[in-house]
Formats: structure tokens, C-alpha cells, sequence
């Protein structure tokens, strides 16, 4: 196939001047410096950018006025702020806030896992079961719903065990399992659920087919096959929406009042807004408290995100270089599920 | 056209035997892949037709044909990733997919998902694309089935991988991510993860045609490597060198058919049918 004639016919397309082609390409290579690692760097002005300087002269002046605005404003009463900040009343909320927060993530996380795996099965009970939940949880106010579960221990008074129409085993008293904490976490926790669902299971979806088959050919079960590579590679997708739902869970306990569960943050500062006749300082300091909780979890956030994207890099085409704003909102956006937010991503 | 020195069908089975006998590989040794009238559809599309396939333990069978010609299916079929839709396939003896007891009204028994996984273990398959697990490194990729389905210990599955990656040369690269390797390093990995396993055959399909041209060679070479110790295998490819120097037997597939059936020397050097000529002149 190849040539071994060492003078290949004329290889740059005849147009050669007359001497041989061997010489031509030595002059051209002595033109430059001789070791092929040096050069010089491309020396040059930037162009003028004025649109830049103008809109940095704006910004900055209208973040000035604001900073002067939050400063020397009286009605803030930062003095209040400080007062409270630290107060037990506040803390203790931030305590139960948070302790609301996780634990109504980690049921409805379960419960989405769940409701997604019955959603892909072969069966049609357990499909139309996961449909129906969602549908329902998903379309009925958060508010409402946890009204509901306040009332629970009025509709429900007693829960049995036994033999339909049958003697009962066993009887439990509503009232002294359901309390206004667990009714909060429970309503919370399904209704958070509803939403998880889809986002898993496009989390799920988004893992390629070859990975079940490749799985299935080693000789794993079904069982096996979601709990060791199709759950993992999914949480990948899966993780980015899910700190975005637990920042909105975390601003969503504030509607707990609705149970009532009256230990949360919200109603701590607004307790003692009433109590001193000063709503303004104690919006900031639950406002303040909640950005820090937040600053909290997206630090978690950032550690899970690290852990679920090990193996992947850019060389994958599904998996977004990590960390990357627009990766992590790709991958929010994937899931199609997440309400639009137009500040979802902060790089950390 | 040069004219056809071989007789016809019949015949020319009697001299595939023929020459099987004056290879390593004896005619006698036991059958372990054994495939007999086998049909696939897919809804209106019929993509298996009556296919039989006979592996000899230790043999290498290269399965060559066209694109959608059925060569995929007929592996998927094999270690049931598809279901056959009629025609019984055997893996050394044990009917795949249905109890060997048929039901007092005539009906065969389904096997259950667990039993299924349980011969799909026994038969180690690697795919065009790879297919590795990317959330681990190629050790654990290698250790994940032994440790998950045969149960064995950490430490052993993991003293066994290792003994698998340096037999295909890729010892340093145990930590590695498949994203962190070329193709050819992770069809490598592949193969030791299914052979891992210890499976009694090995299924490849197609497993260099998405690699760049040069690591080619890295992967054909743990193929033949295998191949010289014994391994019974059935390899999808189109690499005629591949098929010329390793295999025990060539079958050639189209629109669903085998339409010829020999020893290499038979199928490449002397294709009968225009559709086998035409083939080779478009791959060789
Ligand atoms: N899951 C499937 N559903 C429908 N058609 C399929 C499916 N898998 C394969 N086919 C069809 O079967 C035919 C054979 O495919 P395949 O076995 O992949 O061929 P090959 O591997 O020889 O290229 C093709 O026409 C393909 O489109
Ligand atoms: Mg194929």
C-alpha cells in the first residue's frame, strides 16, 4: 500500500517551484527559532470596553445606596437584631426548623423512591397506586394538607389491628402517637414526596439501558441492579433538584403554624414580634437565620454532588463537568420538575 | 468469479468436521452452546429465522454478517437478555429459560428471575460499548459481581481481580475510572469483569468496533489470549485476520438466516453464496 519511493511525485500538488521540494521545506524550517518549545507570547492592548466600566460605575453606586439604605435606616433597628438574634427562643426554633426540615426530606425521599421504583414496575396496581399518590399530593395545597394532618387524630381517632369485623389485637389512640411534630414532619415529608417522585424518577430514567444490561448479563437481580448501578449513577442527576427541594422545604416549614407546631423559627421571631410591637428587626433575624441554614446546605450539597459525580468528567457526554454552573443547571433542568427559579445556582 | 471447489451443504459439514479433527480442538469434545431452530420478532419484524449454532467446548465461533442482519440478537438470545420467541437454545446441556420438564398440557415451564440470573451468571457476555459501571473504578468494577452475586469475600474477589487486570495488562490502572481510560483499557476491563465470573463461554459482541483503529490490536490480543487457554466463545466481529487465525468455525449471517457455515478457510477464501462474497469484499 505504501510508497517506498523516499521523493514521493511532487506530494504538495505540482505547483512547486523547479529545485527539489527537500530544499524548500529546509529553508522554510530554519526561518524559525530552532527549538520548537519557544516562543513569544502575543503582545497586545485590550480593546475598549466602555459598556463594562459604565455598568460596574451604576451597579456599584445602586449597591452603595442599599448598603447606606440598610445602615442608617432606624426602622431596621439593628440593636433589636442583635438582641434577638442569639435569643433561646430563636435558637431552639432554628433547632426544630432544621430537625423538620431533614426529617420531612428523609421520608419524602423514601417515599419518592418508592413511588418512582412502583412507578416503572410491570405491575399495574403498584403503578396506578404511585400515579394516584402523586396526583393527589401533588395537586392539593401544602397548606391544606397540613391542616389535614393537624386534624388527623379528629378524623382518625383510633388506629386497630385486628380481624376485620373480627376481634381487634391491638389499638392505638391517635392522639398519642400523631403529635403536632410528627403531623408537621408527615405532611411535609408526602407532599414533599409527590414532587421527588418525578425527580427520581427521571433520575432514574437518565441512567443508560447498556448499565441494567451489562448488570443483568453478570447474573444480578433485578433488586441488586437498582441498588448497586442504577440508583447510584442516578443520584448524580438526582442530588442537584434534591438541594434545591430541601432549601424550599426549609422555607416551607415556616407554613408548620398550620398543624400547629409552634416551635419553628417563623413563629419564634413572630412571637416576639408581637410580644414587642417590632415585626421589622425580627424578619431580619429569621431572614438571616434562614440564609444560614441555607449556606449550611448548600455546603452539604456541594460534598454530595462531589461524591455521586466521582467517575464521571467531561469526557462522558450525559455527565456535566462538576461543579459547573451550567452543568448543575442542566442537570436541574433534566429532571424538568423543579419550579423555575431564577437564582437556583450559587457557585460555592 | 473463481469457481467454488466446495461440494454442497451436506458435504461440506462432513469436511468442516473434517478439519476440526486435525485442530487442537477435538470433534468429540462436549457440546456447550447448542442453538436449534431458533426464531426472534419483534412485533411484525422477524429477525432470527430458524437459526442453529453449535459451539464445541474450547471452540471459537465468529459470527460475521451485516449491519441488522441479526448477529446481536442472536447473542442476546443466547445468554437471554432477549426472549426466544420459538426454538430451544442449550448451554451444555440445561434448556435456557424453561424447566426441562414441559407442563402435563404441553406447555413449558417458565424459569423464575432468579434461576434465569442464575444461568445468565454461568455465561459471560462484553458489548460494543462496554458498558462498565462509571461510578466505580475498574477494580470494583471487576470485583462488583463476584462480591454481589456469588457471595464471595471482599478480599478474595479483590485478590482475584487484581490477578484478572494484570492478565489484561492493565494492573496500574486498577484505580482508575473508566473515564479515565482509553476504549480499548475499558473493553479490557469489561472482559476481566466477566471473567470474573468464571463463566463456562463467552459472548463478544462486536467488542473493537467502537475503538479507534489503533487499540484494535490490545483487545484482540486478550481475545486470542483466551482463546489459546480454552475458553469456549462465540465473538461477533468483523476482523477477518481476527476470525482467520482464531476461529474454530465462521457462520455468516443475513436477514436473519445463517446462510453459511464452515472453518474460516471455508467461509473467507471460499465464500459460496454472492451475499458471502459481497460481504467480504466490503469488510476485507
Ligand atoms: N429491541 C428491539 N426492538 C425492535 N427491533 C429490534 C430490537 N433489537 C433489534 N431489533 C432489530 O432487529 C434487527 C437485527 O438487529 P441486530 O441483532 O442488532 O443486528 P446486528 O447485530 O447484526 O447488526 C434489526 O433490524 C434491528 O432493528
Ligand atoms: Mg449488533
Amino acid at each position: 500500500m505504501s510508497s517506498t519511493d523516499p521523493h514521493p511525485a511532487s506530494p504538495t500538488g505540482g505547483d512547486t517551484p523547479s529545485g527539489t521540494p527537500g530544499a524548500s521545506r529546509t529553508t522554510a524550517a530554519t526561518a524559525r527559532p530552532a527549538d520548537p518549545e519557544q516562543f513569544t507570547p502575543i503582545r497586545a492592548k485590550a480593546a475598549p470596553r466602555p459598556g463594562t466600566w459604565v455598568s460596574a460605575v451604576i451597579v456599584g453606586l445602586l449597591v452603595l445606596a442599599l448598603v447606606n439604605f440598610l445602615v442608617t435606616n432606624p426602622v431596621l433597628e439593628w440593636g433589636t437584631v442583635a438582641t434577638y438574634i442569639l435569643d433561646v427562643k430563636v435558637v431552639q426554633g432554628v433547632g426544630w426548623t432544621l430537625l423538620v426540615t431533614v426529617l420531612a426530606m428523609v421520608l419524602g425521599t423514601v417515599v419518592a423512591l418508592l413511588a418512582a421504583v412502583m412507578r416503572r414496575s410491570d405491575n399495574p396496581v403498584l403503578r396506578g397506586v404511585s400515579w394516584a399518590y402523586i396526583f393527589v399530593f401533588r395537586g392539593i395545597p401544602v397548606y391544606t394538607q397540613l391542616v389535614f394532618w393537624g386534624l388527623f387524630t379528629v378524623i382518625v381517632p383510633k388506629l386497630v389491628v385486628g380481624v376485620p369485623f373480627g376481634p381487634e389485637l391491638l389499638s392505638f389512640s391517635t392522639r398519642d402517637l400523631l403529635t403536632a411534630f410528627w403531623a408537621a414532619v408527615i405532611g411535609l415529608g408526602l407532599n414533599e414526596g409527590a414532587y421527588l417522585a418525578e425527580i427520581i424518577r427521571s433520575g432514574l430514567n437518565s441512567v443508560d439501558r447498556g448499565q441494567t444490561e451489562a448488570s443483568k448479563a453478570l447474573g444480578m437481580g433485578n433488586g441488586k441492579i437498582l441498588r448497586r448501578i442504577i440508583v447510584p449513577q442516578a443520584m448524580r442527576v438526582i442530588v442537584p433538584p434534591l438541594g434545591n427541594e430541601t432549601i424550599g422545604m426549609l422555607k416551607t416549614t415556616s407554613l408548620v403554624l398550620a398543624v400547629p407546631f409552634t416551635l419553628d423559627l417563623t413563629f419564634a421571631t413572630n412571637g416576639i414580634a408581637n410580644k414587642l410591637f417590632t415585626p421589622i428587626p425580627l424578619l431580619i433575624v429569621a431572614a438571616l437565620w434562614y440564609l444560614a441554614i441555607t449556606s449550611v446546605l448548600m455546603v452539604g450539597q456541594y460534598f454530595l454532588e462531589k461524591h455521586f459525580g466521582r467517575g464521571f468528567d467531561d469526557r462522558t457526554p450525559v455527565a456535566p463537568r462538576r461543579g459547573s454552573r451550567s452543568g448543575r443547571q442542566a442537570a436541574v433542568t433534566r429532571s424538568g420538575t423543579t419550579p423555575h427559579d431564577p437564582l437556583p445556582e450559587v457557585e460555592l | 468469479m473463481t469457481s467454488n471447489p466446495t461440494p454442497d451443504g451436506t458435504a461440506r459439514s462432513a469436511a468442516a468436521d473434517a478439519t476440526h479433527s486435525t485442530d487442537s480442538t477435538a470433534p468429540s469434545s462436549p457440546v456447550v452452546i447448542e442453538v436449534e431452530g431458533l426464531h426472534k420478532t419483534f412485533g411484525d419484524l422477524h429477525v432470527l429465522k430458524d437459526c442453529d449454532l453449535t459451539v464445541r467446548s474450547g471452540e471459537v465461533a465468529v459470527l460475521v454478517g451485516p449491519s441488522g442482519s441479526g448477529k446481536s440478537t442472536l447473542l442476546r438470545c443466547i445468554n437471554q437478555l432477549e426472549e426466544a420467541t420459538a426454538g430451544t437454545i442449550r448451554i451444555e446441556g440445561v434448556t435456557q429459560g424453561y424447566a426441562e420438564q414441559s407442563l402435563p398440557d404441553g406447555r413449558l415451564q417458565k424459569l423464575s428471575a432468579q434461576q434465569i440470573a442464575a444461568q445468565r451468571a454461568r455465561i459471560g457476555m462484553v458489548f460494543q460499548r462496554f458498558h462498565l459501571f462509571p461510578h466505580m473504578t475498574a477494580l470494583q468494577n471487576v470485583m462488583e459481581a463476584p462480591v454481589q452475586v456469588l457471595r464471595i469475600s471482599k478480599a478474595e474477589s479483590e485478590a482475584r481481580a487484581r490477578t484478572l487486570l494484570e492478565r489484561v495488562g492493565l494492573a496500574d490502572r486498577a484505580d482508575h475510572y473508566p473515564s479515565e481510560l482509553s476504549g480499548g483499557q475499558q473493553q479490557r476491563v469489561a472482559i476481566a469483569r466477566a471473567l470474573a465470573m468464571e463463566p463456562e463461554l463467552m459472548l463478544f459482541d462486536e467488542p473493537t468496533s467502537a475503538l479507534d483503529p489503533e487499540l484494535v490490536a490490545e483487545v484482540l490480543a486478550v481475545l486470542k489470549d483466551l482463546a489459546a487457554d480454552g475458553m469456549t466463545m462465540v465473538v461477533v466481529s468483523h476482523e477477518m485476520g481476527f476470525a482467520r487465525e482464531v476461529a474454530d468455525q465462521v457462520a455468516f449471517m443475513d436477514e436473519g438466516r445463517i446462510i453459511e457455515r464452515g472453518t474460516p478457510e471455508q467461509l473467507i477464501d471460499h465464500p459460496r453464496s454472492e451475499r458471502l462474497q459481497g460481504f467480504l469484499a466490503s469488510v476485507l
